[in-house]
């Protein structure tokens, strides 16, 4: 036993332990070592990533599937339907005659408060509706001017009916200006139902205008084309369009006189 | 006070400045335009009415063999055209208010004995055509005109001279002026398919033919399985694949040749052990791509037309087939089908980038054979949905995708619509279906109507190409 003891190999083991020991100068030197190691190494993957750049890891976001089914074939394709698009309208939105009130509005309020804050809100607010009240006469006035432009020419007659009434602007307001916006309305979806154009021409990109007459029953006194699309076709379809479409809806009282002389422009398609 | 006076006074003039120019794009309209403007939007798009009256023949009886046979193939080809065409509908010919066989074939007032459009316009025609032909020995000399009836002018006046037995290109040619006339697009009418056909021995050689499949002509004999062919954008060669036996290993190998139409010279391109398949031209017309097994899984390679300088364009991932390459008419991009993410779906790479591949199609369960629209903006491809295939389109980024084809074999069950291919001009989608038993030709126009077969008989039809302009 004592034997066995003797020969037993700890000693030899616990030996190298003390002499590894020595002091504190082999446990810095072995771990001088280790971070020396181990700087040399990151800097060689340093090195390594700067001159050799490896593919990038891409990293993609897991995406949910749906199984999906191919779609249905469609039996005919839907017409597109253009939608009616509201025309613009020449005539401005006129809330009875504001116009002469505003100069005292803006005059107003400067003279009794000095306060900057107030003068400027009222200074925008009168900014605002002076702009919009410049707008609306200016609109009138063009209105009015390219009425009388066009009246000089055919017919004193109708230059006579319209000068007896008391203002333009007022004679479309209220009741009347709905009967003219919902007049366009119609003319517009009017002459479209009746606007066919060969197929051959969908992806030419062809327009003309044309300006119609139209007496108090809606017929087409004259039409005449203010701008051709250089192609005798879509030209002809526009005509046609128009004989197919007259008699036009008849046209509000208060706008014959419009219609007749200055006519309606229609742009085809805009 | 002052200063805010002349500060108010300022917003005033900038303000009607404003207006006036604000106001300036309404007055802009013609001289002469009427204050009240109104865009009446778009157009109903609508088939022309067209006459088509019998063309006269002018020549006298004893002049010619047989020339109302060749009046009648005139006929029925410019007839054809006009009607695939899609811009017209037809009047009836029972509805004719004159006998276009007793009047000339210009107007009355100018020619003497010529026709009367007053006697066209009740129909609602809004064109007419009027033509005759003549043949003298073995010339055929055919005079045709478009007439817009409404306005009573000439549309269009030609006379064609051609050898008799070209008497469908003639009617073709006269078809094309009619489309260059009135859309100033150019006409498909002069383009050719090539399709790979069963023969009666049960194998398949290379066809090419009219696009209306007319004229049929053989164009390999290889004895063997000749297949996937494919049109160089000058439309004077085409590369193909067949199942060619290698001497030396007493195999068969499916090796990708070229074939030049003119001349029936041919070439070896690839022979690598293996597939060598899928041929598809780039726009240069110098270089195609096509599919190589030879490295395991099959892959898309790009080479010249010589065969030479073969690049492999993608590679795995592993286990995955890359197949079916067709690229954009502007050469940037490649579509393609792959299993990578399972089941075959069509993919779309840079043509210079491999590591470019996106997905586009994630509907159905396989889709495959992309081609392009000659614009670039559409995909047309194979898409198989529980049952069947049928033919598809979508914008390039997979996006709109639309069922052009739906149909029904005799036995009721769903029929496999594959294999699709653009017209030149985009209009139209030529691909094979297997409706009547066999595998025949059909074509639709690009939004899934006006569908009509094309060819007809007991051959059966594979990998149909249409070629590029070939006029």
């Amino acid at each position: 036993m004592n034997r066995s003891n003797a020969l037993k190999p700890p000693k030899p083991y616990d030996a190298p332990r003390p002499a590894m020991d020595p002091g504190d100068d082999g446990l810095g030197r072995h771990l001088g070592m280790s971070v020396a190691l181990h700087l040399c190494v990151l800097a060689l993957l340093t090195l390594r990533a700067v001159f050799y750049p490896t593919e990038p890891l891409v990293l993609e976001r897991a995406i949910r599937v749906d199984m999906v089914g191919l779609p249905d074939k469609q039996a005919k394709l839907p017409p597109t339907k253009a939608e009616a698009k509201p025309e613009p309208k020449p005539e401005p939105k006129v809330e009875p005659k504001p116009e002469p009130a505003k100069p005292d509005k803006v005059v107003l309020p400067d003279k009794p408060k000095p306060p900057t804050d107030s003068v400027k809100i009222n200074l925008d607010k009168a900014k605002a509706k002076q702009d919009s009240a410049l707008k609306r006469l200016e609109a009138l006035r063009r209105l009015e001017a390219e009425a009388a432009a066009n009246k000089a020419k055919p017919a004193a007659a109708p230059a006579l009916v319209k000068g007896n009434e008391l203002s333009p602007g007022s004679s479309l307001t209220g009741i009347a200006k709905l009967e003219n916006d919902g007049y366009l309305t119609s003319i517009d979806s009017h002459v479209k139902r009746h606007w066919d154009v060969p197929n051959f021409l969908a992806n030419a990109n062809l327009s003309a205008s044309i300006v119609i007459y139209l007496d108090e029953r809606g017929n087409v006194i004259k039409k005449r084309m203010v701008r051709s699309s250089g192609n005798q076709i879509f030209d002809q379809t526009v005509l046609s369009a128009i004989e197919k479409a007259s008699p036009f809806p008849t046209p509000p009282r208060k706008l014959v006189n419009i219609f007749m002389v200055d006519g309606i422009q229609l742009g085809f398609p805009e | 006070m002052k200063p805010h006076n002349l500060t108010a006074a300022l917003a005033a003039a900038l303000t009607a400045g404003l207006a006036l120019s604000a106001a300036q794009p309404a007055r802009a309209q013609e001289a002469g335009g009427s204050s009240i403007y109104i865009k009446v939007g778009e157009a109903n798009l609508k088939r022309s009415l067209i006459a088509l009256p019998a063309f006269q023949y002018q020549g006298s009886p004893s002049a010619a063999k047989n020339p109302l046979r060749v009046g009648k193939e005139l006929f029925d080809t410019v007839s054809n055209d006009l009607a695939v065409s899609n811009y017209f509908e037809f009047v009836n010919q029972s509805a004719f208010l004159e006998d276009p066989a007793k009047t000339g074939l210009r107007p009355a007032p100018g020619a003497t004995g010529g026709f009367d459009f007053e006697k066209w316009k009740p129909l609602g025609a809004q064109f007419l055509v009027r033509a005759g032909y003549r043949i003298l020995k073995n010339e055929l000399t055919f005079e045709a005109y478009l007439y817009f009836v409404p306005q009573a002018k000439v549309v269009l006046g030609k006379t064609y001279k051609a050898n008799v037995d070209d008497a469908r290109t003639v009617a073709h040619t006269f078809a094309n002026d009619i489309v260059k006339e009135l859309t100033g697009q150019r006409g498909m009418f002069l383009s050719k398919l090539v399709v790979s056909r069963s023969t009666d021995k049960g194998q398949k050689e290379i066809f090419v033919m009219d696009w209306d499949g007319a004229n049929p002509k053989q164009v390999t004999s290889h004895k063997s399985i000749a297949q996937s062919p494919a049109w160089a954008p000058d439309g004077k060669t085409i590369a193909y694949t067949a199942f060619a036996y290698h001497a030396k290993e007493k195999t068969r190998n499916a090796d990708l040749f070229s074939y030049e139409l003119a001349t029936g010279r041919r070439w070896l391109l690839s022979f690598k052990k293996g597939i060598n398949s899928g041929a598809a031209f780039m726009p240069d017309g110098k270089h195609l791509l096509l599919t190589v097994s030879s490295g395991g899984n099959p892959d898309i390679y790009r080479m010249t037309v010589e065969g030479k300088n073969v690049i492999p364009l993608t590679n795995g991932p592993r286990g995955a087939m890359n197949v079916e390459p067709s690229m954009s008419p502007d050469g940037s991009k490649i579509a393609f089908s792959s299993d990578r993410s399972g089941r075959p779906m069509i993919y779309v790479m840079d043509s210079g980038n491999k590591a470019s591949p996106k997905r586009i199609t994630f509907a159905g369960e396989y889709n495959s054979t992309p081609r392009w629209s000659p614009d670039g903006k559409r995909i047309v491809f194979a898409g198989f949905d529980k049952t069947h295939f049928d033919i598809f389109t979508m914008n390039a980024d997979g996006t709109n995708m639309i069922r052009l084809t739906s149909a029904k074999k005799p036995n009721g069950r769903m029929a496999d619509n594959e294999d699709p291919s653009f017209s030149p001009d985009g209009r139209h989608v030529l691909f094979v279906s297997n409706r009547t038993g066999s595998r025949q030709l059909f074509i639709v126009n690009a939004d899934g109507e006006n569908e009509r077969q094309i060819t007809f008989g007991r051959h059966d039809h594979f990998k149909p190409q249409w070629s590029p302009f070939l006029d």
